[in-house]
């Protein structure tokens, strides 16, 4: 029978936690603050040498005025101090603060009574023990495989848009004129993370009567241009659609569309 | 040689559920979408994903029931509780690792917005009456590096936390017998609050803070009490208001409980008497003087004071201010064509922890008062004062069914009711059991494992939004947020009138702090979108066809529309078609698209 107080479960969170990534350490060290430290000092100074009356459930009477202390200090922040400066620095003030008074009563109390290195109860670790402990450390790691795939991937889609006359959603052609070309202002905001190659074709029906080349668009990066349609017949309400394909990307990845009236050449020169 | 077995099959439960969560891992990881609208998050994952998690669950169960009453070995059933809080705090980090941009399609975003006037101005905006939880999540973001709207998405799940922290804590407080403490916890940390448990709500923080409150309050009742007890009861207490207003009204009526628990006691052991009314009034007064002196003078501050009280009233003196939840469920009953099958279903899935609580509780008071009769105990458990607050939290549920009190959602008052039962039934079963002869203790056995196995699955299969709830999810994607910042970014100066097909107004919370969007909906009134025509105006009569839209200019469909009108209670006002008949409606071009948004502009002739 192995016995010890809490290096095991220390040692094993602590192996976890570097193996893991900077926005986990972050992560686990803002809940600590947010929800443990304030509530363990602040229990500490208030029960100074009778801390014994709640050792059996400091861990969750510290987790829980934690959250009333983070709570009243905000409240009384934001409604006495302000903007002034961050909650944070009264937060770190009052962290300091309590720490202050807990190592004056420790000093005061003496070697003899201390008792925050007891929190941790004491484990007897058997043959089961030893099959859990090594489970844990296998379920952990492919925890770590999972969350390190979440963690590299990002969502992935595309934008795609057009704009009207004055480079806003408004003012689009309702009206064009048989065989004169149009311009339409086309964006698209690439968040596929990665660089995209991108072509953007204007059907109507299914004939081709624009369309752009093959074009590249950064991560996270927006490009705008121009493309040209003709209409080669006309006719009222034709639709067109405008379709955005990319590689690798299934076809037609983004999907617009415009309602114009095609007036005849001869119409509009009447 | 049967406890060497029982003992050996508990550890065996153990394991085999702790190596499940290895395949769990690996599949899940294999399962990440792309971060695009997905209508039902029970469909992303395989069967054999979703069967391995009942099966922990279960294990988890098993084990804890196991300990605690065939073994009876102080805390081991720890393990079983680790097993089921490890479980249920992965299924609450989906929508993080999931990339969400939010998980919640209406308040949650007004939370959010709420947090990052917080988290950029370093002040909470002067009308939100709960600041506290967004104080917390501002103060997480700041001190973890990350921003507010991450802070947000991972906030449940140490709420989560926090609420296990706070259940043992209350459950260390009732019962002094380690195993009454073990099916307290276990039956506590099950995902049985629905939807508020995997969103941002202050409404399910206050449920786990109040068993902290709970916890202080019981340790000022005891023995040992001492002044230092009654400060820590003081803070909490002061701090309780500017949680949820609704958490307010739960610690009164628990206070209360209490007090009649008292009075009740004394009649019994007819020790009744003016000293002892006074004495147990005593014990009250203090409590529940501050908790309701400082939640009458802060909310009393707000307009919504005002407005909260004459929706009672209205509600339940004069007409129905709103649709009740019967209303709702009706019509989406009426579109299962009343088929029973489908009625029962949608009952165990929506109401499941709800109704296997009730009826455990129903068999724990039965059986408890059964057994003290037959044994003339007179002497109760402390918490069976609970009960009080227990049923009048059923009865405002079941109220709320037909009568719309505040918010139609029953589940608002079934979480408050639900939060208690554990901490009720779990003694009266320890009672029943070890009292009971064999048969008596296998029947008690049988119960609670099928009940508690129950109450993890559907509560499981109803923590998100989907089609097993004849809902669709409410993840607000990413593309969905690129597509309401769009608008913002390249919108017309002019004053027509933006559409959608359900009417949205807190959706524009999601692109700012709270003081900046409520300015820009007070200078630019069109952002409070209007509900599009029904079935956008394709049905009717011909002569009204295209006019019943005024003053169009924008059309703003999500991918959570066509998902919420395709199973949802809002069908009955679009269906799919609809939605595929729009693409050939030459009332409007199609101008954006970012896969979960379309942006439609008004055609102008």
């Amino acid at each position: 029978m192995l016995e010890r107080k809490s290096g095991f479960a220390d040692l094993l969170s602590f192996l976890i936690i570097f193996l893991l990534s900077l926005t986990f350490q972050n992560l686990l060290f803002g809940i600590v603050i947010l929800f443990f430290i304030p509530g363990y000092l602040f229990l500490q100074v208030m029960y100074k040498d009778e801390l014994k009356s709640v050792l059996s459930i400091i861990f969750p009477l510290s987790i829980g005025m934690s959250a009333v202390v983070v709570g009243i200090v905000g409240l009384l922040h934001f409604y006495f101090i302000g903007e002034r400066f961050s909650v944070l620095i009264s937060l770190w003030v009052v962290i300091g603060l309590l720490g202050v008074l807990v190592f004056i009563q420790r000093v005061h109390l003496g070697e003899t009574k201390r008792i925050g290195n007891s929190i941790f109860p004491k484990i007897s670790i058997g043959a089961w023990g030893i099959v859990k402990v090594i489970s844990l450390i296998v379920v952990f790691i492919s925890f770590g495989y999972y969350y390190w795939l979440t963690i590299s991937q990002q969502p992935e889609f595309t934008e795609f848009y057009i704009l009207g006359a004055d480079g806003l959603s408004t003012g689009y052609p309702t009206e064009v004129t048989e065989n004169s070309p149009i311009n339409i202002t086309v964006g698209v905001v690439n968040h596929e993370g990665k660089i995209q190659n991108y072509s953007i074709v204007g059907l109507v029906g299914d004939e081709p009567i624009g369309a752009l080349y093959p074009f590249e668009v950064p991560d996270n990066e927006r490009r705008e241009g121009e493309i040209t349609l003709v209409f080669p017949r006309a006719g009222d309400n034709q639709r067109v659609d405008i379709l955005l394909g990319g590689d690798g990307l299934e076809y037609p990845y983004r999907h617009l569309t415009l309602w114009v009236n095609v007036l005849g050449e001869d119409q509009e020169s009447n | 040689m049967r406890s060497k077995f029982i003992i050996g099959l508990s550890e065996t439960l153990l394991l085999i559920g702790l190596l499940s969560f290895v395949p769990l891992f690996f599949i899940a990881g294999e399962s990440l979408g792309n971060g695009m609208y997905v209508a039902n998050i029970y469909e992303g994952f395989t069967p054999i994903f979703w069967g391995l998690y009942v099966f922990i669950g279960f294990c988890g169960i098993a084990r804890v029931l196991l300990d605690i009453f065939l073994i009876g070995d102080g805390y081991r059933w720890l393990w079983g509780t680790f097993l089921l809080v490890g479980l249920t705090a992965f299924f609450l980090s989906f929508p993080f690792f999931q990339d969400y941009a939010f998980h919640g399609q209406y308040d949650n975003v007004i939370h959010y917005s709420y947090t990052l006037e917080i988290y950029e101005y370093g002040r909470p905006y002067i009308d939100d009456f709960y600041p506290v939880t967004h104080i917390w999540a501002s103060i997480l973001a700041s001190l973890a590096g990350m921003s507010a709207q991450e802070s947000v998405l991972v906030f449940p799940i140490f709420m989560y936390f926090m609420g296990v922290s706070n259940a043992f804590l209350f459950a260390w407080m009732i019962s002094d017998r380690p195993e009454v403490r073990g099916l307290i916890v276990t039956m506590s940390v099950l995902p049985v609050f629905t939807f508020y448990q995997s969103m941002f709500y202050p409404l399910q923080i206050a449920i786990f803070y109040l068993w902290f409150f709970a916890a202080i309050f019981m340790r000022t009742r005891s023995e040992t009490s001492n002044l230092k007890n009654a400060i820590l009861l003081v803070l909490v207490l002061i701090l309780l208001p500017f949680i949820h207003p609704l958490g307010v009204i739960a610690a009164l009526i628990f206070i209360l409980s209490y007090f009649f628990l008292e009075l009740f006691s004394s009649i019994l052991k007819k020790q009744f008497n003016r000293m002892s009314f006074f004495s147990s009034l005593d014990k009250i007064i203090a409590p529940f003087a501050i908790i309701f002196v400082s939640w009458f003078t802060w909310f009393s501050s707000f307009n919504v004071f005002g407005v909260t009280l004459n929706r009672i009233y209205q509600s339940l003196f004069n007409e129905l201010s709103g649709q009740s939840f019967a209303m709702r469920y009706t019509s989406v009953i009426d579109r299962s064509n009343r088929d029973i099958i489908e009625i029962l279903r949608l009952t165990v899935f929506v109401h499941g922890p709800a109704l296997i609580f009730g009826i455990l509780l129903l068999i724990a008071t039965f059986g408890y008062v059964i057994k003290k009769a037959i044994e003339r105990d007179t002497n109760l458990d402390t918490s069976s004062f609970l009960v009080l607050g227990i049923v009048f939290f059923y009865g405002m549920a079941t109220l709320s069914l037909v009568v719309d009190v505040i918010a139609s959602f029953p589940h608002r008052y079934y979480n408050y009711a639900i939060a208690f039962v554990p901490v009720f039934i779990a003694p009266c079963f320890f009672y029943i059991y070890h009292h009971s002869k064999r048969i008596g203790r296998v029947f008690t056995f049988v119960i609670l494992i099928i009940a508690i196995t129950g109450a993890f699955g559907t509560g499981t299969f109803n923590l998100f939004f989907s089609e097993i709830v004849r809902s669709s999810n409410h993840q607000f994607s990413s593309a969905q947020l690129h597509g309401y910042q769009f608008l913002m970014d390249f919108t017309s100066g002019s004053s027509g009138y933006i559409y959608s097909p359900i009417r949205q107004t807190r959706e524009v919370f999601a692109l700012g702090p709270f003081s900046d969007q409520i300015k820009m909906l007070q200078t630019t009134p069109r952002w409070r979108v209007n509900n599009a025509p029904e079935h956008f105006g394709f049905l009717g009569e011909p002569d009204s066809f295209g006019r019943r839209f005024y003053n169009p200019e924008y059309l703003i469909v999500t991918a959570y529309d066509i998902g919420m009108h395709s199973v949802g209670p809002q069908q009955a006002r679009f269906s799919p078609d609809d939605f595929t008949l729009l693409e050939f409606d030459g009332r409007w071009h199609k101008v954006y698209d970012s896969g979960d948004l379309t942006l439609r502009v008004w055609r102008e002739e």
